[in-house]
């Protein structure tokens, strides 16, 4: 039986197999040939300033929350992150904090011991970077302002201490397994978030009115951009 | 067609018939066993929006993981938004709790301006890692779910594709 339905049913067939087998060794041969170890990767990254402000989610909230505006230093060379099986890298720096300390340790006394009873550091990421070619993966940033303006879950986070800043990337196959990393280098010294900026007693009203308007202005900046 | 059908021996045909039915049984056990392995109420799901380009096109294949329940800031999770059904897959930008807290996450496409605050539910700020997330991406095929965007956009599409299916199962003799 040599029809045509079914001389088409083979070499989809064989299509498909040689596809696959195809696409499943690009996986495997890519995944081995990203560096093992984040840490020969040379990256690293300093606060240069942070300052926090009174601000908006967006336009038009009533909400009032505290928003931290950092700049930064970040050096990387993320291009042993390039084989031949990467379509992209996203590198991304967040601040890392302690979450409120007051609260964690309210309900580890009410609930006594659980497997890990500690709530982990809170993360915001302040800044990302799509990376899509190794010419692109040699970064140079001096005094660079973040791109998100963070704030905490409880709409405060001046006077915070022990922060961080860190360095990930994701690495995103154009077949196979999607692999994240972290290097030991890409962490900035300890700080603390400051307080409130321009809160003088009565008189700094001015000041703050324009800050808030700015803080949300950049907040809704991008509010109605279509997703999903 | 039909005179193949009819030209066959009664105990051929339920055979055909019931080859057919372990076709698709089959592919339902294994869908449901990934389902199991992975703790998710769907282990693969196919990119509807270009929300995540230039990482996932529309029509893309991902491969979830729904047992790590500390997800952490960066991974890329698919969720349902409370009282609607759509699946969507962004990146969490911001992480909060864990421990005996429940786990808070922001979420934003790569491809969007803002974060996902407006997507959520009305008064909803933050998802709940337990309640909402149903994986994070693990694994990925380009373009091979194209054909259920296809069928899902041309409705008549299914019926075509089922019935070119059986009629292939139940006419081929072996």
């Amino acid at each position: 039986m040599h029809s045509t339905l079914v001389r088409a049913q083979n070499v989809f067939g064989f299509f498909t197999t040689v596809a696959f087998i195809v696409g499943a060794l690009v996986a495997v041969t890519g995944y081995f040939s990203l560096p093992s170890d984040g840490n020969s990767l040379d990256v690293s990254v300093d606060l240069k300033n942070v300052q926090v402000a009174r601000g908006r989610p967006h336009y038009y909230s009533s909400k009032r929350e505290e928003y931290a505006q950092i700049r930064f230093d970040l050096d990387a060379d993320l291009s042993p992150l390039f084989t031949w099986n990467t379509k992209q890298v996203f590198l991304y720096i967040m601040a890392s904090y302690p979450p409120s300390v007051s609260s964690a340790s309210r309900d580890s006394k009410k609930k006594g011991s659980s497997p890990s009873p500690n709530p982990g550091p809170s993360n915001a990421i302040i800044y990302d970077k799509i990376i899509t070619s190794r010419d692109e993966a040699h970064l140079e940033l001096r005094n660079q302002r973040s791109k998100y303006q963070i704030t905490d879950i409880s709409g405060r986070i001046a006077n915070r201490h022990n922060a961080t800043l860190e360095v990930a990337w994701n690495v995103q196959p154009w077949v196979g397994a999607l692999t994240w990393g972290t290097s030991s280098e890409g962490r900035s010294k300890a700080f603390a978030f400051p307080a409130l900026k321009s809160t003088g007693a009565g008189g700094g009203g001015a000041a703050t009115a324009t800050k808030k308007k700015n803080v949300a202005g950049e907040q809704t900046m991008g509010s109605a951009a279509p997703a999903a | 067609m039909l005179s193949a059908i009819s030209g066959m021996q009664p105990r051929q045909l339920a055979a055909q018939v019931l080859n057919f039915a372990l076709v698709l049984s089959t592919a339902f056990m294994l869908w449901k066993g990934l389902s199991v392995a992975t703790d998710s109420p769907s282990p693969i799901v196919v990119v509807l929006s270009g929300s995540m380009e230039p990482a996932f096109q529309r029509g893309d294949l991902l491969f979830l993981w729904n047992r790590a329940r500390n997800t952490q800031i960066g991974e890329v999770v698919v969720y349902n938004v409370r009282g609607k059904d759509i699946p969507i897959v962004h990146r969490v930008v911001r992480k909060f709790g864990g421990g005996i807290k429940p786990l808070r996450l922001l979420t934003k496409g790569d491809n969007n301006l803002a974060d996902d605050t407006e997507l959520y539910a009305r008064g909803q700020d933050y998802l709940d890692r337990a309640a909402d997330v149903i994986g994070s991406v693990k694994g990925y095929i380009p373009f091979v779910g194209y054909v259920t965007i296809l069928i899902s956009e041309h409705p008549w599409l299914k019926t075509v594709i089922f019935g070119l299916m059986g009629a292939v199962v139940v006419l081929q003799r072996e």
